[in-house]
């Protein structure tokens, strides 16, 4: 028997409930209505530049294949033999003219067409349906400055365009801290992490202004006396906000000129202002900001940030470090300084994270105290220009913001 | 430096040695720990087991200057790094030693086998964490005694899914 839960009422505006992060079956819901029916990052372009390029990784439980074509196109496909279930793929990244599955050599296409089996006498006429036996490809792929979205069962009912539509100034700031626009994911680093609690933790975790004083002291002390965060970047223009379709930033700070210049060497600001022009570079160079994509990718100041469910109560955290292209050497080298002060599985603040998400695990097995709470601002919460709700950047404008998609997805029949 | 002058390390007088500098360690002596380094000094552990890979393109675990590593004791110290509560108990063995002196720096290589547990967890079944690293040494004589120029730590797993590591190694 099916049980078909009340979203509306699992996930309310104000709070959610503890059974959206223990439930089995929400969580295949979950599966089924997000992660195989939605926009779910794969990977940047910058991680499979050449023909024959590929990377493997999850959306959702499904092992899949992201990988550059002869013709330079980007391929989604499942990491799934179709003939008895063997993953064709076995690594995380590499350069190939096609996959062999080594139980019984079925070759696949970059693009998932079979191309070859052994033995193939073996089958008699009529018994190996070739053109429908290739790898499972996703219904949908298409990418945004570099950054590839997949959906992997159904065309989503909104374009690719619309989903970022409320966010894209973000994603265009972010690759704008090039001086030619562009970034290099993954090749300085992958930090890899998983903690024992559900994936949404990490999702509304990324976006947590509200936690960083508390949580952080130790690590933004250090930060303010050593790497040119500017004392009171509080009082910079901070602010929460829900982007639209589960998308939403924390805006760390907005800093007045003064400030930039103190942030960053002149000879970036320099080299920024004559590829950008001045408005456009100094507007970019005033922000620090961590936007989330939803549902599994957050992007922030110096990584591409991959959250993958496994179960209920584990989540893998892939945090992709990214580098400037065409940014002189001391400014990639200070954003990799930076990162690792930060984020490493030995660092000064990305453990305490961990172990607050670790923490959430155990607590939240009390089914009896049933609600999370995401109420604070919610009465001052205000609408800018483009329709987008935002706060304060310690309120939780941007953790109420993933449950509007979620709800939306969620409720049976939204998904064809 | 003439050659007769060159500092040299026995292999006896290297394992005395890591085999003390485990011992602070595992007994929370991280005063005298940090006393083992030379004024100038790195403490590094890189996410590769690429012996080429360039810190300054590559994101390290850890890449601390002195500077920096005594900010990492005093945030340890300090009751607010919350990873470390309930904190670690740490157990280094120190084995397969070679030293080998390169332009009058002394070079330890040798494996360390890590155990790590954290007691009095209310979730309890904490895992005994254990690892496996290469470590390399670079020592040289301040003022007489011997002196760490360098401590470079490199997991066996390096480059996969790391739990926690918010502790000295």
């Amino acid at each position: 028997m099916t049980i078909e839960r009340d979203y509306d009422d699992l996930a309310q505006i104000d709070r959610t409930h503890v059974s959206l992060y223990k439930d089995q079956g929400v969580y295949s819901d979950e599966m089924e209505r997000i992660f195989y029916r939605s926009w779910i990052y794969v990977a940047h372009e910058s991680e499979i530049p050449n023909p024959g390029d590929y990377k493997t990784t999850f959306m959702g439980d499904v092992p899949v294949i992201v990988t550059r074509g002869q013709n330079n196109e980007v391929n989604v496909v499942i990491n799934r033999c179709t003939h008895r279930g063997v993953a064709v793929c076995p690594l995380e990244k590499g350069n190939t003219p096609s996959f062999v599955c080594q139980y019984h050599g079925w070759e696949y296409g970059l693009d998932g067409e079979l191309l070859a089996v052994a033995m193939p006498r073996g089958y008699n006429e009529g018994e190996l349906d070739v053109k429908n036996l290739g790898l499972v490809s996703a219904k949908k792929v298409e990418s945004y400055r570099g950054i590839i979205f997949a959906s992997l069962l159904s065309v989503p009912d909104i374009s690719l365009d619309e989903k970022l539509r409320g966010v894209k100034e973000y994603i265009d700031m972010y690759m704008d801290f090039s001086p030619v626009g562009e970034i290099i994911v993954g090749n300085s680093g992958v930090n890899k992490h998983y903690y024992h609690a559900n994936w949404k933790i990490q999702t509304e975790g990324s976006v947590e202004g509200y936690h960083a004083p508390v949580t952080h002291a130790t690590a933004f002390d250090i930060m303010i006396r050593k790497m040119g965060m500017p004392p009171n970047y509080q009082g910079y223009g901070t602010k929460g906000m829900d982007g639209g379709y589960g998308n939403n930033l924390l805006e760390v700070y907005s800093l007045p000129d003064e400030a930039v210049y103190k942030r960053w060497p002149a000879e970036y600001i320099d080299l920024m202002i004559e590829k950008h022009g001045k408005e456009r570079a100094m507007h970019v160079l005033r922000h620090r900001f961590n936007l989330v994509v939803f549902p599994n990718l957050a992007i922030l100041e110096y990584q591409f940030r991959v959250i993958r469910p496994m179960g209920t109560d584990k989540t893998e955290v892939r945090m992709y470090h990214t580098m400037l292209k065409d940014a002189p050497d001391d400014i990639n080298t200070r954003r990799v300084r930076e990162h690792e002060f930060f984020y490493s599985p030995a660092a000064f603040g990305g453990p305490d994270d961990y172990a607050m998400f670790d923490r959430a695990g155990q607590g939240m097995k009390a089914p009896m105290v049933p609600w999370i709470l995401f109420n604070r601002g919610i009465k001052s919460e205000k609408v800018d220009e483009h329709g987008r709700r935002y706060g304060g950047h310690t309120q939780e404008t941007q953790q109420r913001a993933p449950y509007f998609e979620y709800r939306r997805l969620m409720k049976v029949g939204s998904q064809s | 430096m003439s050659a007769n002058n060159i500092e040299q390390m026995t292999r006896a007088e290297a394992e005395d040695f890591l085999f003390a500098e485990a011992c602070l360690l595992d007994q929370g002596e991280v005063a005298e720990w940090r006393k083992l380094f030379a004024a100038e000094a790195l403490y590094w552990l890189p996410y590769s087991r690429d012996v080429n890979v360039d810190p300054t393109k590559h994101v390290s675990i850890i890449y601390d200057d002195m500077e920096m590593l005594d900010e990492r004791i005093k945030r340890l110290q300090s009751g607010a790094c919350h990873a470390q509560i309930p904190g670690s108990r740490t157990q280094h063995s120190v084995n397969n030693v070679r030293v080998k002196t390169v332009g009058g720096v002394v070079i330890i290589d040798s494996y360390l086998t890590l155990h790590e547990y954290r007691a009095n967890r209310q979730d309890r079944f904490y895992p005994l964490q254990t690892m496996a690293a290469n470590c390399e040494h670079k020592l040289v004589k301040e003022a007489g005694e011997w002196k760490m120029c360098s401590k470079k730590v490199v997991l066996l797993n390096c480059d996969g899914e790391i739990y926690d590591l918010s502790f000295l190694i």
